[in-house]
């Protein structure tokens, strides 16, 4: 599963929490985040509770009560109690907590003089009166110390009096030396009783009798005392259980043929029977291909860039044995923006108020460009979002990019007045007395490298499509700022058709093209890998010589709703999926790398298909389960490739040369 | 300093000391005064009597030195000190990857009448007997290092195709250092990595870095010292799960801003000069403002900070 993504708030608070835990592999069970700001205090805390207490008993405590209607304010009892705890723990090994301690204090009674009665009756009297009355506490005990560390003038009296003024304070009393402090809150007998818990200071505590302060803490505040244990500790399951959960879990989201999405399809009701469109279950696509079906994909999609000749040569070639009742089709996604973008861009409202204002019935294909605009839009504000981000892991991609190709590629020369002699400029040292007659490396490198990245776009991909296009995006500008020519393409399959989708090509500087990734459908990888092989094929028939490496950044996962015929002594069609996709997408990259082509993949999927992806790419593969993964991860396949390649290339006496095995197939069919 | 000094502050045996003698006895009579320009004066002492004793042990059997490790593990203080204590003058060679043959042996070059061979750092210290420090070394292409083969290993010559062939110098010896998964670092290959005793330098030890900062600031508060001291492994620790970048650890850094601190500024003020502005990204500025900001309050100032 990829990693959970946080804002830069909660970055930030992660790494207090981490930082004060000493540890970078938990997961907290609270962050204190108000407005995307971390409170650094309060996260201080929770990474020190993470220190210093045991995890799973505390975070069991938390759960514990999880369900309880007043959960929230238990929770802020409690974290009263353990500040102070973790406070006299950590301060020996951290005096600058005290200091941190009163500004949080600071702050606090900052804030609680400026809430609003509504904002008060929000909060559990109880809560509010000792936080009250411990941040008046170390307010003043800050204050009192202060005075006696530095001393204050009577200036600075005066000044914090205003301020305390100002601020509407509660009220405070001047000492007779001279000292500001801040009344005490008054607390009724019960609130007496609960402070005196709260205010617990036993460091030699284990972390059962600190939970068990807690729990006398929510029994005397609240009269709370169902802590469920089940839920403490959780559901156990095991052996054919767990893996039924697992796979459940796990379970793939495929679509109906249809590209629309309907929100009430994304839960639990998917998976390999959830269609739910035109036929539902039956409407699996057998084998006709009708009219209907290409006008869909045409609305859905826009045009296919290959004339009908070509189309027709490319589908007798690939679209045979286990694909013989698919069609292809090659689009360009900007061709379907054009008119839709406008539309959307146009009104706030989208395409669709447009449409209903002029008294259109919205088609499905209206929906379809609806709905990919939507996440083209998504795509973008995660991008935004996560910009930092994302521009750290292209520079060090791109860094790490440049240091593997330039092992392969050679520097080109520049003139220089030491180095290799340059026996067609000799004759200006004796004539024209020029020293620049050598050579030496410069720091530019002829580069001949041309990757295509393949996405794999079909609905299991859903719920990662922000991630995947933010990822595609940081590979593309990392191999456009060093140079290399890059081809984003996505592939779907429905209807019978498996469609590639040019999302940006070759040399179109705009990158955001990738932004228009949208997952919905089927995946036939099988077929989608041998036409893309083709399209990479016909493309460097045209633009001649140089290295050729295709990455597919997948979930390793094939399926389709086009059934496979019965082949052989077999009288049954057969489902693609499963071991039938597995095998199919396996002899694929088996073939292509037979033809020369360079290939392979980015897995970004679960634990639960790691062995198809190794069983079709074999070691070619790398696995991304966080972003920052991604830099270290492509670099380091693409090194790999390119030393394969280059290996191949001894061993065969040759280099092989896509181009040159290819081509007369490809003369002999494509044209 | 003398080099006797700093080898005995470094914790090395009577017997390597005794052996650091002989060489000094065998080699020092030979430098003239401008070879002897070349021997560096450390800044800093490298405090660890294990990494010492081993570096020292394998330099005197005549063995080159691969220094491994991630930053601000010491690899060039090391490596000077080395350097020091064996009293030998000194070539540093910075790789890069367009680091080639010609640069590390030399090249030619018009000296006005003809071509002539200018020789390069490695040349130089193989026939002056010097270490040659190479910096960063797998920062170059395999390729390129394959030259070094016949320097560093039994044969100890250098043959430069339509020049001399000569032989290394008995006292010079090779200090690789690396580290290893730097952006733009790349394997070493086997040939290559077989040709060095690798020492994995490890992480600088809270006594080790106790001394340190002793040494150089004896006056220094033991509380705000030992903060200090736990900001720096708590920013190693950050590197070292990615969450900010290595360039941020940094160890001289750290020492600066006490400097900068006892020269009047505060400790707010010199840490952001000296570790956070050295981050050029406004979120990983941020994460480490508040690394520092739980260990060290912004407005110490000298009086507080040194007695």
């Amino acid at each position: 599963m990829l990693e959970r993504h946080y804002s830069e708030g909660e970055r930030r608070a992660l790494n207090i929490v981490w930082a004060a835990a000493g540890n970078y592999d938990l997961e907290p069970p609270f962050l204190a985040v108000r407005r995307d700001q971390a409170d650094y205090y309060m996260n201080l805390v929770i990474g020190l509770s993470q220190k210093w207490l045991d995890r799973d008993t505390l975070n069991g405590f938390f759960l514990s009560y999880q369900g309880a209607g007043k959960a929230a304010d238990f929770d802020a009892l409690v974290w009263l109690c353990l500040e102070n705890w973790l406070y006299q723990k950590e301060l020996p090994k951290r005096p600058a907590l005290h200091t941190l301690r009163a500004d949080y204090a600071r702050q606090y009674l900052d804030h609680d003089a400026r809430l609003s009665r509504q904002e008060m009756m929000m909060n559990d009297p109880l809560v509010l009166d000792l936080q009250k009355y411990r941040w008046t506490l170390v307010a003043n005990q800050a204050a009192e110390d202060s005075f006696h560390e530095k001393g204050q003038t009577a200036s600075e009296i005066s000044a914090h009096k205003n301020e305390l003024n100002g601020r509407n304070s509660p009220g405070f009393s001047a000492h007779k030396n001279g000292q500001i402090k801040q009344n005490l809150p008054h607390l009724s007998p019960h609130e007496k009783k609960v402070w005196a818990l709260v205010d617990y200071q036993d460091p030699e505590a284990s972390t059962e009798e600190v939970v068990r302060h807690l729990k006398e803490i929510l029994l005397e505040g609240f009269h709370f005392s169902d802590f469920r244990m089940d839920v403490e500790h959780g559901f156990q399951a095991a052996g054919p259980m767990k893996e039924l959960l697992e796979k459940m879990l796990h379970r793939e989201t495929h679509h109906v043929d249809s590209l629309l999405q309907r929100q009430d399809l994304s839960g639990a009701g998917e998976g390999e029977g959830g269609p739910k469109s035109a036929g539902g279950l039956m409407d699996k696509h057998v084998s006709e291909k009708t009219k209907a079906d290409q006008d869909y994909i045409e609305s859905c999609f826009g045009p296919c860039i290959l004339t009908d000749k070509e189309r027709k040569t490319l589908e007798n070639d690939l679209c045979k044995g286990r694909h013989q009742y698919c069609s292809l089709w090659v689009t360009r996604a900007e061709q379907k923006k054009s008119t839709a973008m406008a539309t959307l861009d146009s009104s706030e409202d989208g395409w669709k108020k447009d449409d209903e204002r002029a008294g259109r019935h919205l088609t499905e294909s209206d929906l379809v460009d609806q709905q990919t605009l939507e996440q083209a839009k998504k795509n973008q504000a995660y991008y935004q979002k996560n910009y930092m981000q994302i521009e750290a892991s292209v520079k060090k991609l791109s860094a790490e990019l440049e240091t593997v190709l330039a092992s392969f590629f050679e520097p080109l020369p520049i003139s220089s007045r030491a180095g290799r002699l340059d026996t067609e400029k000799t004759y200006r040292m004796p004539v024209l007395r020029d020293p620049e007659v050598f050579t030496r490396p410069g720091d530019e490198v002829e580069n001949s490298l041309t990757i295509d990245l393949l996405l794999d776009a079909s609905a299991s991909r859903s719920p990662y499509q922000e991630t995947i296009a933010a990822q595609a995006y940081v590979i593309a500008e990392s191999l456009n700022r060093i140079h290399v020519r890059t081809r984003i393409l996505d592939f779907h399959s429905l209807r019978g058709f498996t469609v590639v989708q040019i999302l940006k090509d070759y040399d179109s500087p705009d990158r955001t093209g990738i932004f228009r990734y949208a997952a919905a459908g089927w995946n036939r990888d099988g077929l989608a890998l041998s036409l893309t092989g083709r399209l990479i094929e016909e493309r460097i028939q045209k633009e001649g010589k140089g290295q050729h490496i295709l990455l597919v950044m997948t979930d390793a996962n094939p399926s389709d709703s086009t059934q496979v015929p019965a082949q052989g002594k077999d009288v049954f069609k057969h489902n693609y999926g499963n071991e039938e996709g597995v095998s199919d997408t396996e002899e694929a990259v088996k073939k292509l790398r037979q033809e020369g082509l360079t290939l392979g993949a980015i897995y970004t999927g679960p634990n639960l298909y790691v062995k198809n992806v190794k069983r079709i790419y074999g070691s070619d593969f790398v696995r991304i389960q966080k972003v920052d993964q991604l830099a270290g991860g492509v670099s380091r396949l693409i090194q790999e490739l390119l030393v394969k390649k280059g290996n191949q290339g001894r061993k065969d006496g040759r280099f092989p040369d896509f181009r040159r095995i290819a081509g007369s197939r490809s003369r002999q069919r494509i044209h | 300093m003398t080099w006797l000094e700093m080898a005995e502050e470094a914790g090395l045996s009577d017997s390597l000391i005794r052996g650091l003698k002989e060489f000094h006895n065998t080699y020092d009579k030979n430098d003239d005064e401008k070879l002897r320009e070349r021997i560096p004066e450390p800044v800093y002492i490298y405090y660890g009597k294990e990494v010492w004793t081993r570096a020292a042990a394998a330099l005197l059997s005549g063995r080159n030195l691969l220094l491994t490790g991630p930053k601000a593990t010491g690899k060039n203080v090391l490596a000077d000190c080395l350097t020091y204590v064996f009293g030998r003058p000194q070539w540093n060679v910075s790789f890069h990857s367009n680091v080639d043959a010609a640069y590390l042996i030399g090249t030619d070059t018009y000296d006005g009448e003809k071509v002539v061979f200018r020789p390069g750092p490695i040349y130089e210290s193989a026939e002056h007997g010097g270490f040659a420090v190479l910096d960063e070394i797998n920062m170059a292409k395999n390729e390129a290092l394959a030259v070094l083969h016949s320097t560093l290993d039994f044969r100890r010559v250098i043959d430069v195709p339509g020049y001399d062939r000569i032989q290394v110098h008995p006292a010079a010896r090779f200090i690789g250092t690396m580290n290893y998964g730097y952006a733009g670092t790349r394997e070493l290959n086997e040939a290559l990595v077989s040709r060095f005793a690798v020492l994995k330098m490890p992480l600088i030890r809270p006594e080790d870095l106790d001394r340190l900062i002793l040494r150089s600031f004896p006056d220094i508060n033991p509380d705000i010292k030992g903060q200090f001291m736990e900001l720096f492994f708590e920013l190693q620790k950050k590197a070292e799960n990615a969450e900010v970048s290595e360039r941020s650890v940094d160890l001289r850094g750290l020492l600066d801003s006490l400097l900068l601190v006892k020269n009047g500024l505060t400790t707010g003020e010199a840490l952001e000069m000296t570790i956070v502005d050295k981050s050029f990204d406004p979120f990983e500025e941020n994460v480490i403002r508040d690394l520092i900001k739980g260990r060290i309050p912004g407005d110490l100032t000298s009086k507080e900070v040194f007695s």
